[in-house]
């Protein structure tokens, strides 16, 4: 392989990484401050594919500019999930409990969402041809489409993790993810603030979901190979932790189109997991200590 | 469920009763009536398994389709390719089951990890095993296998019933014995199980091959009696799905809870999709998570709360 195919591979796998990343964050902003896993949050990417997708279709909003229509809808779609499934989970009490409970209650939302879509919208592969005239550099040729994604995809990660890091409340986010009954002491109140969280990160897969739709093809069940990613960006990033998804994100990304141009594209969902149990397995075992710290 | 209860003759005569009709039912019923019960009892020794090692620990395993799809292809290729007779297949795909758990045992539950982790890595080995299926030549790629088709209805049949039987006596003797304590006292707090002197490592291995090694088995059987074998089919992402909204529907770490969801869940599938095709999935997933708010802790409790007001 020479240079410029190795260059070309890893500015597509930093594309895709940074699109991973996006999703994982509001993943990983979910199952911090409330330890649920998420399991529909690929649902909810399709869904806010399926919004860019019909906005550009059938009244010609380009796909950028759908995201301030998605991202607000996807947020209240949070809000109202939260309120019909999560409250009255969490009214049982024991946390084990209301773990188990919720990986059931979102496998559920999970079908209904997925055959919601398939019902409605069919399974047809829905394609939006946005700005793909190719623009090339020094070493490689690169999509308009895929820099704008790339970029937005970044921005918003930085726009997080400022949030995250400079404002009260993203303290109070980053300390409820650190230990819940000891923020609740320090008078934060989790409860609202899992809520606006489950809100953000519906929000966030949706905005997400509009970017994965400029690239890849529409399908209803283009979710689950997203959230499989996420989750593990998430570990390997870190619970809260907005730059290193960002960096895992890349290095998933890369390593996944390297690794699918060597070993096959069919092993391309494959390739994750070896990375994450390759992952796990270091740092279980120490080797890479101070990354252990955050899982 | 209290101990004495259990024990009382009629209850006693009651199982005894039920296991005489299930015996008897296939010998008067059609084939679509004894293929409805083989659906419902391979359903009864998935979620029972997985409720023997999940159930217990709390430690929830997305990928038991793994286990299923390892016994599926070692009874295939056994019985395909090496023309070995089905009963030494079956016992080859239960070996390899086994072998498969013991050895993502060790990876896996030597180490300390968290519940959600366990669940999402397990659902990854499923993942990669169905892409190593879909990929090689030896195993068929994804086009898969054509098996020779099953010499009677009964034979799955009667092999199945005798599983099931295994599986729930099995979690029952579990449910009242030290090792099923121990498993559900790592279930509240391992930490403090490995305090008090539990081989916290040895025990949790020792139930995970054992809750490997009963869906290898069913794998086996059910790619015989469909008579064909693909890896979207013996590496079934929904189907692990669907395993595990059982075992917890009717309740994690009880008895007679998995029994109960199974057949609960097969005839509303079998209901919903014959009545409205179309709307089964959306109708079935809004059922599930009404299910499960309605009684976090299952159905067993849900009944339990009914009979004992």
């Amino acid at each position: 392989m020479n240079f410029e195919l190795f260059l070309q591979l890893v500015v597509f796998g930093l594309v895709e990484g940074g699109l991973y990343a996006l999703v994982a964050s509001g993943l990983s902003l979910t199952y911090g401050v409330m330890k649920i896993l998420n399991i529909a949050h690929g649902e909810f990417l399709m869904v806010g594919a399926y919004v860019m997708f019909w906005l550009f279709t059938l009244a010609g909003v380009s796909p950028v500019a759908s995201l301030v229509v998605a991202a607000p809808l996807m947020f209240m779609l949070g809000l109202l999930i939260f309120k019909l499934v999560i409250v009255p989970l969490e009214r049982v009490g024991a946390s084990h409990l209301v773990e188990r409970s919720s990986l059931i209650a979102f496998f559920g939302i999970l079908i209904v969402f997925q055959n919601a879509a398939l019902v409605s919208w069919s399974a047809d592969y829905r394609v939006v041809s946005y700005l793909q005239n190719p623009i090339s550099f020094l070493f490689f040729n690169i999509s308009i489409n895929r820099l704008v994604v790339l970029g937005i995809s970044v921005a918003i990660i930085f726009a997080l993790d400022f949030f995250l890091r400079r404002t009260f409340s993203g303290k109070a986010i980053r300390a409820i993810t650190q230990d819940r009954e000891a923020g609740m002491l320090m008078t934060i109140n989790a409860d609202r603030l899992s809520f606006v969280c489950f809100g953000l990160g519906t929000c966030l897969a949706g905005i997400g979901g509009s970017l994965a739709g400029m690239l890849h093809v529409i399908t209803p069940t283009m979710g689950f190979p997203f959230l499989i990613k996420a989750f593990v960006v998430m570990i390997i990033g870190g619970l809260g932790n907005m730059r290193g998804c960002l960096y895992a994100g890349f290095l998933l990304g890369v390593l996944e189109f390297i690794g699918a141009y060597f070993v096959g594209e069919g092993y391309r969902s494959a390739i994750d997991y070896f990375i994450l149990v390759a992952f796990l397995l270091l740092v279980s075992h120490g080797y890479l200590g101070k990354f252990g710290r955050s899982l | 469920m209290k101990r004495s209860r259990m024990w009382k003759p009629q209850y006693l005569a009651l199982i005894i009763l039920l296991l005489a009709v299930l015996a008897f039912l296939p010998s008067f019923f059609s084939a679509y009536i004894v293929s409805f019960l083989i659906i419902t009892l391979m359903f009864i020794i998935m979620s029972c398994s997985w409720n023997i090692f999940c159930g217990f620990t709390g430690y929830i395993s997305l990928g038991h389709g793994m286990f299923f799809g390892a016994g599926a292809y070692a009874f295939t290729l056994a019985l395909v390719k090496g023309g070995l007779p089905y009963y030494y297949s079956i016992a080859l795909a239960a070996i390899v089951a086994g072998i498969l758990a013991f050895l993502i045992g060790l990876f896996l539950l030597t180490i300390r990890i968290r519940a959600a982790y366990f669940a999402m890595i397990t659902l990854g080995f499923n993942e990669i095993f169905q892409a190593i299926c879909a990929n090689s030549a030896a195993l068929g790629e994804s086009t898969g296998f054509t098996i020779p088709p099953v010499p009677h209805l009964h034979v799955p049949y009667y092999i199945l019933l005798g599983v099931a039987v295994v599986a729930v006596g099995g979690t029952y003797m579990l449910d009242r014995s030290h090792a099923g304590l121990a498993l559900k006292a790592i279930s509240q707090d391992e930490e403090v199980a490995d305090t008090m002197g539990i081989n916290v490592a040895r025990l949790k291995i020792i139930f995970f091959v054992l809750s490997g090694i009963l869906p290898g088995i069913v794998g086996g059987i059910m790619a015989w009696f469909w008579s064909y074998l693909d890896p979207y089919q013996g590496f079934n992402l929904v189907f692990s799905f669907q395993v595990v909204i059982i075992a917890i529907l009717g309740g994690m770490g009880t008895v007679f809870g998995p029994v109960i969801a199974s057949v609960f869940m097969t005839l509303l599938i079998e209901i919903l999709s014959t009545n409205l095709p179309h709307f089964y999935n959306i109708i079935f997933g809004v059922l599930v998570t009404i299910v499960i708010i309605i009684s976090p802790r299952g159905m067993n409790a849900l009944i339990g709360k009914i009979f004992h007001r």
